[in-house]
Protein backbone atom coordinates (compact mmCIF):
# COMPACT_ATOMS: atom_id res chain seq x y z
CA UNK A 1 0.00 0.00 0.00
CA UNK A 2 1.80 3.17 -1.13
CA UNK A 3 1.68 5.95 1.37
CA UNK A 4 0.88 8.62 -1.20
CA UNK A 5 -2.09 7.32 -3.12
CA UNK A 6 -0.67 8.10 -6.51
CA UNK A 7 -0.19 4.72 -8.16
CA UNK A 8 -2.71 1.96 -8.70
CA UNK A 9 -0.17 -0.83 -8.73
CA UNK A 10 -0.72 -3.45 -6.08
CA UNK A 11 2.97 -4.16 -5.91
CA UNK A 12 4.64 -1.80 -3.50
CA UNK A 13 8.18 -0.75 -4.15
CA UNK A 14 10.37 -0.08 -1.21
CA UNK A 15 12.39 2.47 -3.10
CA UNK A 16 9.43 4.47 -4.39
CA UNK A 17 9.57 6.01 -7.84
CA UNK A 18 6.17 6.83 -9.29
CA UNK A 19 7.23 6.02 -12.83
CA UNK A 20 8.46 2.52 -12.15
CA UNK A 21 5.43 1.51 -10.11
CA UNK A 22 3.00 2.84 -12.69
CA UNK A 23 4.84 1.06 -15.49
CA UNK A 24 4.80 -2.26 -13.69
CA UNK A 25 1.12 -1.82 -12.93
CA UNK A 26 0.34 -1.19 -16.56
CA UNK A 27 2.52 -4.06 -17.66
CA UNK A 28 0.67 -6.33 -15.27
CA UNK A 29 -2.67 -5.30 -16.72
CA UNK A 30 -1.49 -5.80 -20.27
CA UNK A 31 -0.09 -9.22 -19.48
CA UNK A 32 -3.26 -10.31 -17.69
CA UNK A 33 -5.43 -9.19 -20.54
CA UNK A 34 -3.41 -10.59 -23.40
CA UNK A 35 -1.62 -13.61 -22.00
CA UNK A 36 -3.10 -14.82 -18.74
CA UNK A 37 -6.78 -14.53 -19.63
CA UNK A 38 -6.62 -16.33 -22.96
CA UNK A 39 -4.29 -18.90 -21.44
CA UNK A 40 -6.67 -19.34 -18.55
CA UNK A 41 -9.51 -19.74 -21.02
CA UNK A 42 -7.64 -22.45 -22.88
CA UNK A 43 -6.79 -24.27 -19.67
CA UNK A 44 -10.40 -24.13 -18.51
CA UNK A 45 -11.58 -25.33 -21.89
CA UNK A 46 -9.34 -28.35 -21.59
CA UNK A 47 -10.60 -29.07 -18.10
CA UNK A 48 -14.29 -28.76 -18.71
CA UNK A 49 -14.49 -31.08 -21.67
CA UNK A 50 -12.79 -33.96 -19.93
CA UNK A 51 -14.32 -34.37 -16.51
CA UNK A 52 -13.66 -37.90 -15.37
CA UNK A 53 -15.82 -39.11 -12.49
CA UNK A 54 -14.87 -41.39 -9.66
CA UNK A 55 -16.87 -44.59 -9.48
CA UNK A 56 -18.41 -43.88 -6.12
CA UNK A 57 -21.93 -45.23 -6.04
CA UNK A 58 -23.58 -45.44 -2.69
CA UNK A 59 -27.26 -46.03 -3.45
CA UNK A 60 -30.02 -45.91 -6.05
CA UNK A 61 -28.99 -42.77 -7.93
CA UNK A 62 -26.07 -44.69 -9.38
CA UNK A 63 -28.43 -46.64 -11.63
CA UNK A 64 -29.46 -43.40 -13.26
CA UNK A 65 -25.81 -42.53 -13.78
CA UNK A 66 -25.44 -45.87 -15.53
CA UNK A 67 -28.41 -44.95 -17.71
CA UNK A 68 -26.87 -41.59 -18.42
CA UNK A 69 -23.74 -43.34 -19.64
CA UNK A 70 -25.75 -45.60 -21.92
CA UNK A 71 -26.54 -45.23 -25.57
CA UNK A 72 -29.62 -43.09 -25.39
CA UNK A 73 -28.43 -40.37 -23.06
CA UNK A 74 -24.78 -40.38 -23.81
CA UNK A 75 -22.53 -38.79 -21.23
CA UNK A 76 -19.42 -39.36 -23.30
CA UNK A 77 -20.43 -36.60 -25.68
CA UNK A 78 -19.74 -34.16 -22.88
CA UNK A 79 -16.38 -35.68 -22.10
CA UNK A 80 -17.49 -37.51 -18.98
CA UNK A 81 -15.89 -40.90 -19.55
CA UNK A 82 -15.75 -43.80 -17.18
CA UNK A 83 -12.33 -44.91 -18.24
CA UNK A 84 -9.53 -44.42 -15.81
CA UNK A 85 -7.21 -46.41 -13.62
CA UNK A 86 -7.62 -45.06 -10.13
CA UNK A 87 -9.18 -42.18 -8.34
CA UNK A 88 -5.96 -40.23 -8.40
CA UNK A 89 -6.58 -39.61 -12.07
CA UNK A 90 -10.10 -38.23 -11.74
CA UNK A 91 -11.35 -34.73 -11.31
CA UNK A 92 -15.03 -35.10 -10.67
CA UNK A 93 -16.71 -36.64 -7.67
CA UNK A 94 -20.36 -37.39 -8.26
CA UNK A 95 -21.98 -38.20 -4.95
CA UNK A 96 -24.79 -40.62 -5.66
CA UNK A 97 -27.14 -41.74 -2.99
CA UNK A 98 -27.56 -41.66 0.73
CA UNK A 99 -24.40 -41.08 2.71
CA UNK A 100 -24.31 -42.51 6.20
CA UNK A 101 -21.94 -41.41 8.91
CA UNK A 102 -19.87 -44.53 8.43
CA UNK A 103 -19.47 -43.81 4.73
CA UNK A 104 -18.87 -40.09 5.22
CA UNK A 105 -15.41 -40.71 6.70
CA UNK A 106 -14.45 -42.79 3.69
CA UNK A 107 -15.97 -40.27 1.30
CA UNK A 108 -13.88 -37.55 2.88
CA UNK A 109 -10.78 -39.70 2.41
CA UNK A 110 -11.66 -40.21 -1.25
CA UNK A 111 -12.16 -36.48 -1.73
CA UNK A 112 -8.82 -35.69 -0.19
CA UNK A 113 -7.04 -38.24 -2.31
CA UNK A 114 -8.19 -36.63 -5.53
CA UNK A 115 -5.68 -34.13 -6.87
CA UNK A 116 -6.58 -30.55 -7.65
CA UNK A 117 -8.44 -29.26 -9.65
CA UNK A 118 -11.52 -31.12 -8.62
CA UNK A 119 -15.24 -30.53 -8.53
CA UNK A 120 -18.15 -32.17 -6.80
CA UNK A 121 -21.71 -32.70 -7.94
CA UNK A 122 -24.33 -33.74 -5.39
CA UNK A 123 -26.95 -35.86 -7.11
CA UNK A 124 -30.25 -36.78 -5.57
CA UNK A 125 -32.21 -35.56 -2.60
CA UNK A 126 -30.23 -37.71 -0.17
CA UNK A 127 -26.90 -36.07 -0.86
CA UNK A 128 -28.30 -32.55 -0.98
CA UNK A 129 -30.14 -32.60 2.29
CA UNK A 130 -30.67 -36.08 3.63
CA UNK A 131 -33.74 -36.49 1.43
CA UNK A 132 -36.14 -39.18 2.45
CA UNK A 133 -33.99 -40.15 5.41
CA UNK A 134 -33.70 -36.73 6.96
CA UNK A 135 -34.80 -37.87 10.39
CA UNK A 136 -32.44 -40.80 10.62
CA UNK A 137 -29.82 -40.98 13.31
CA UNK A 138 -27.16 -42.25 10.97
CA UNK A 139 -27.60 -40.26 7.78
CA UNK A 140 -25.55 -37.16 7.06
CA UNK A 141 -28.01 -34.41 6.21
CA UNK A 142 -26.34 -33.10 3.13
CA UNK A 143 -22.91 -33.95 1.86
CA UNK A 144 -21.93 -30.28 1.81
CA UNK A 145 -21.24 -30.45 5.51
CA UNK A 146 -17.87 -31.98 4.74
CA UNK A 147 -17.25 -31.59 1.02
CA UNK A 148 -17.55 -28.35 -0.97
CA UNK A 149 -20.24 -28.99 -3.56
CA UNK A 150 -20.41 -27.12 -6.85
CA UNK A 151 -23.70 -28.20 -8.40
CA UNK A 152 -26.80 -29.65 -6.76
CA UNK A 153 -29.05 -31.84 -8.90
CA UNK A 154 -32.41 -32.52 -7.23
CA UNK A 155 -34.53 -35.57 -7.87
CA UNK A 156 -35.20 -38.98 -6.46
CA UNK A 157 -33.53 -40.28 -8.51
CA UNK A 158 -32.98 -37.54 -11.06
CA UNK A 159 -33.49 -38.71 -14.61
CA UNK A 160 -30.44 -38.76 -16.88
CA UNK A 161 -31.79 -35.62 -18.49
CA UNK A 162 -31.43 -33.74 -15.21
CA UNK A 163 -27.98 -35.14 -14.60
CA UNK A 164 -26.83 -33.96 -17.99
CA UNK A 165 -28.26 -30.55 -17.27
CA UNK A 166 -26.28 -30.53 -14.04
CA UNK A 167 -23.11 -31.38 -15.93
CA UNK A 168 -23.81 -28.59 -18.38
CA UNK A 169 -24.18 -26.18 -15.47
CA UNK A 170 -20.87 -27.36 -14.07
CA UNK A 171 -19.20 -26.79 -17.41
CA UNK A 172 -20.64 -23.31 -17.47
CA UNK A 173 -19.19 -22.67 -14.03
CA UNK A 174 -15.74 -23.90 -15.02
CA UNK A 175 -15.60 -21.71 -18.11
CA UNK A 176 -16.17 -18.66 -15.97
CA UNK A 177 -13.86 -19.63 -13.16
CA UNK A 178 -10.45 -18.24 -12.30
CA UNK A 179 -7.62 -20.59 -13.10
CA UNK A 180 -5.38 -19.39 -10.32
CA UNK A 181 -8.01 -19.37 -7.58
CA UNK A 182 -7.28 -21.12 -4.33
CA UNK A 183 -9.53 -24.12 -3.73
CA UNK A 184 -12.16 -24.03 -1.02
CA UNK A 185 -11.45 -26.22 1.90
CA UNK A 186 -13.81 -27.36 4.62
CA UNK A 187 -12.02 -28.69 7.69
CA UNK A 188 -13.14 -32.19 8.51
CA UNK A 189 -14.60 -33.00 11.90
CA UNK A 190 -11.39 -34.46 13.24
CA UNK A 191 -9.55 -31.27 12.35
CA UNK A 192 -12.32 -29.13 13.73
CA UNK A 193 -11.78 -30.67 17.12
CA UNK A 194 -8.19 -29.60 17.09
CA UNK A 195 -8.86 -25.99 16.13
CA UNK B 1 -22.73 -79.59 -37.62
CA UNK B 2 -22.13 -77.77 -34.41
CA UNK B 3 -18.91 -76.37 -35.71
CA UNK B 4 -20.75 -75.08 -38.77
CA UNK B 5 -23.43 -73.46 -36.61
CA UNK B 6 -20.76 -71.86 -34.53
CA UNK B 7 -19.00 -70.43 -37.57
CA UNK B 8 -22.18 -69.12 -39.19
CA UNK B 9 -23.29 -67.60 -35.90
CA UNK B 10 -19.95 -65.88 -35.56
CA UNK B 11 -20.10 -64.53 -39.09
CA UNK B 12 -23.65 -63.25 -38.56
CA UNK B 13 -22.61 -61.38 -35.44
CA UNK B 14 -19.65 -59.82 -37.17
CA UNK B 15 -21.82 -58.87 -40.15
CA UNK B 16 -24.45 -57.20 -37.97
CA UNK B 17 -21.74 -55.27 -36.17
CA UNK B 18 -20.11 -54.24 -39.44
CA UNK B 19 -23.41 -52.99 -40.83
CA UNK B 20 -23.16 -50.15 -38.34
CA UNK B 21 -20.17 -48.93 -40.29
CA UNK B 22 -22.11 -48.75 -43.53
CA UNK B 23 -25.58 -47.65 -42.47
CA UNK B 24 -25.76 -44.86 -39.94
CA UNK B 25 -27.86 -46.12 -37.05
CA UNK B 26 -28.09 -43.68 -34.25
CA UNK B 27 -29.78 -44.14 -30.95
CA UNK B 28 -28.51 -41.19 -29.00
CA UNK B 29 -30.87 -38.44 -28.03
CA UNK B 30 -28.80 -35.33 -28.53
CA UNK B 31 -30.03 -33.80 -25.33
CA UNK B 32 -29.39 -30.08 -25.28
CA UNK B 33 -30.71 -29.78 -28.79
CA UNK B 34 -33.63 -32.19 -28.80
CA UNK B 35 -35.79 -33.75 -26.14
CA UNK B 36 -38.71 -36.13 -26.31
CA UNK B 37 -41.58 -34.24 -24.77
CA UNK B 38 -45.08 -35.53 -24.37
CA UNK B 39 -47.86 -33.02 -24.81
CA UNK B 40 -47.46 -30.13 -22.39
CA UNK B 41 -51.09 -30.39 -21.37
CA UNK B 42 -50.39 -33.68 -19.66
CA UNK B 43 -49.75 -32.78 -16.07
CA UNK B 44 -49.50 -35.44 -13.42
CA UNK B 45 -52.74 -34.88 -11.56
CA UNK B 46 -55.42 -36.67 -9.66
CA UNK B 47 -59.07 -35.89 -10.22
CA UNK B 48 -61.06 -37.56 -7.46
CA UNK B 49 -64.46 -36.65 -8.82
CA UNK B 50 -63.83 -38.31 -12.14
CA UNK B 51 -61.75 -41.05 -10.49
CA UNK B 52 -58.93 -40.45 -12.93
CA UNK B 53 -55.21 -40.07 -12.70
CA UNK B 54 -53.40 -38.41 -15.55
CA UNK B 55 -49.98 -39.87 -15.73
CA UNK B 56 -46.75 -38.32 -16.73
CA UNK B 57 -43.20 -37.86 -15.51
CA UNK B 58 -43.17 -35.95 -12.27
CA UNK B 59 -41.20 -32.76 -12.14
CA UNK B 60 -41.69 -29.23 -10.93
CA UNK B 61 -44.96 -28.46 -9.20
CA UNK B 62 -47.72 -26.18 -10.41
CA UNK B 63 -50.00 -24.47 -7.90
CA UNK B 64 -53.34 -23.23 -9.13
CA UNK B 65 -53.87 -20.00 -7.24
CA UNK B 66 -57.54 -19.87 -8.08
CA UNK B 67 -58.26 -23.20 -6.40
CA UNK B 68 -55.89 -23.56 -3.45
CA UNK B 69 -57.63 -22.79 -0.15
CA UNK B 70 -54.66 -23.08 2.16
CA UNK B 71 -55.90 -26.22 3.90
CA UNK B 72 -52.30 -27.46 4.37
CA UNK B 73 -53.06 -31.04 3.51
CA UNK B 74 -50.11 -31.17 1.13
CA UNK B 75 -47.81 -29.98 3.88
CA UNK B 76 -49.22 -32.47 6.35
CA UNK B 77 -48.77 -35.29 3.84
CA UNK B 78 -45.22 -34.32 3.09
CA UNK B 79 -44.25 -34.01 6.75
CA UNK B 80 -44.38 -37.75 7.02
CA UNK B 81 -42.27 -38.30 3.93
CA UNK B 82 -39.64 -35.72 3.18
CA UNK B 83 -40.68 -32.41 4.78
CA UNK B 84 -40.30 -30.49 1.57
CA UNK B 85 -43.45 -28.35 1.57
CA UNK B 86 -43.87 -25.28 3.69
CA UNK B 87 -46.75 -22.84 3.52
CA UNK B 88 -45.94 -19.21 2.82
CA UNK B 89 -47.98 -16.08 2.94
CA UNK B 90 -48.63 -14.43 -0.40
CA UNK B 91 -49.82 -10.89 -0.91
CA UNK B 92 -53.01 -10.49 -2.84
CA UNK B 93 -56.71 -10.98 -2.70
CA UNK B 94 -57.93 -14.55 -3.01
CA UNK B 95 -61.59 -15.27 -2.51
CA UNK B 96 -61.16 -18.88 -1.54
CA UNK B 97 -58.05 -18.48 0.57
CA UNK B 98 -58.71 -16.34 3.61
CA UNK B 99 -55.41 -17.01 5.31
CA UNK B 100 -53.53 -16.28 2.07
CA UNK B 101 -51.15 -19.19 2.44
CA UNK B 102 -49.86 -21.28 -0.44
CA UNK B 103 -47.39 -24.16 -0.67
CA UNK B 104 -43.75 -23.63 -1.41
CA UNK B 105 -41.47 -26.55 -2.23
CA UNK B 106 -37.87 -27.22 -1.28
CA UNK B 107 -36.45 -29.28 -4.11
CA UNK B 108 -33.42 -30.21 -2.06
CA UNK B 109 -35.70 -32.44 -0.05
CA UNK B 110 -38.50 -33.29 -2.47
CA UNK B 111 -38.54 -36.91 -3.59
CA UNK B 112 -41.11 -36.35 -6.36
CA UNK B 113 -43.45 -39.01 -5.07
CA UNK B 114 -46.64 -37.17 -6.06
CA UNK B 115 -48.50 -37.85 -2.84
CA UNK B 116 -49.03 -34.15 -2.22
CA UNK B 117 -50.88 -34.05 -5.55
CA UNK B 118 -53.07 -36.93 -4.39
CA UNK B 119 -53.71 -35.30 -1.04
CA UNK B 120 -55.08 -32.06 -2.41
CA UNK B 121 -58.89 -32.21 -2.30
CA UNK B 122 -59.35 -29.17 -4.53
CA UNK B 123 -57.21 -30.30 -7.51
CA UNK B 124 -55.00 -27.29 -7.04
CA UNK B 125 -51.62 -29.00 -7.14
CA UNK B 126 -50.11 -30.70 -10.19
CA UNK B 127 -46.70 -31.76 -11.32
CA UNK B 128 -45.40 -30.68 -14.69
CA UNK B 129 -42.69 -32.34 -16.73
CA UNK B 130 -40.20 -29.56 -16.31
CA UNK B 131 -37.18 -31.19 -14.73
CA UNK B 132 -34.34 -28.75 -15.21
CA UNK B 133 -34.04 -27.77 -11.59
CA UNK B 134 -30.32 -28.09 -10.86
CA UNK B 135 -28.53 -25.15 -9.30
CA UNK B 136 -25.24 -23.97 -7.82
CA UNK B 137 -26.66 -23.04 -4.46
CA UNK B 138 -28.62 -25.19 -2.07
CA UNK B 139 -30.79 -22.31 -0.87
CA UNK B 140 -31.87 -21.47 -4.39
CA UNK B 141 -33.62 -24.81 -4.63
CA UNK B 142 -36.35 -23.53 -2.34
CA UNK B 143 -39.08 -22.32 -4.69
CA UNK B 144 -41.55 -19.80 -3.32
CA UNK B 145 -45.21 -20.20 -4.20
CA UNK B 146 -44.98 -17.36 -6.71
CA UNK B 147 -42.40 -19.32 -8.71
CA UNK B 148 -44.75 -22.29 -8.89
CA UNK B 149 -47.60 -20.24 -10.21
CA UNK B 150 -47.05 -20.84 -13.90
CA UNK B 151 -46.45 -23.91 -15.98
CA UNK B 152 -43.13 -23.33 -17.67
CA UNK B 153 -43.80 -23.08 -21.36
CA UNK B 154 -40.28 -22.86 -22.65
CA UNK B 155 -37.47 -25.25 -21.99
CA UNK B 156 -34.07 -23.81 -21.15
CA UNK B 157 -30.98 -24.17 -23.31
CA UNK B 158 -33.00 -23.85 -26.55
CA UNK B 159 -34.17 -27.42 -26.37
CA UNK B 160 -36.34 -28.44 -29.28
CA UNK B 161 -39.03 -31.08 -28.80
CA UNK B 162 -38.56 -34.28 -30.74
CA UNK B 163 -40.29 -37.57 -31.33
CA UNK B 164 -38.98 -41.08 -31.57
CA UNK B 165 -39.10 -42.96 -34.87
CA UNK B 166 -38.33 -46.68 -35.02
CA UNK B 167 -36.95 -47.86 -38.31
CA UNK B 168 -35.94 -51.52 -38.75
CA UNK B 169 -32.97 -50.54 -40.88
CA UNK B 170 -31.78 -47.38 -39.29
CA UNK B 171 -32.61 -48.16 -35.72
CA UNK B 172 -34.21 -45.66 -33.38
CA UNK B 173 -33.66 -42.04 -34.19
CA UNK B 174 -35.15 -38.77 -33.13
CA UNK B 175 -36.86 -36.31 -35.40
CA UNK B 176 -37.54 -32.75 -34.32
CA UNK B 177 -41.25 -32.23 -33.92
CA UNK B 178 -42.99 -30.00 -36.34
CA UNK B 179 -44.65 -27.01 -34.64
CA UNK B 180 -48.40 -27.35 -34.74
Amino acid sequence: MSASGRSKASISFPFGGGGAAAFVGKLREVLIKNVASPLGYVINWGRLYSLWPVHLETACCSVELGAAAGARWDMERFGVLEAFGSLRQCDLLIVLGTVTRKMMKRLRVVWEQMPEPKWCVAVGACSISGGLYTDSYNVVQGVDMEIPVDVYVPGCPPSPRQMLYGILLLQNKIVNSDVMARPKRIPSKSEARLI
Amino acid sequence: MRALDFITGLLKTIASGMSHLLVRKRMTLRYPEVLITPAPEELFGYKPREARVTNGPRGKHFVDFSKCTGCRLCEIMCNGIAEAIAMVKVEGDFKQNKRKIFPSVDYGRCVFCGLCVDACPFEALYMTQYEELADYDRNALWYHAKDLREVPKELPLDIKPAELVLDPKRGAYHVPKRPR
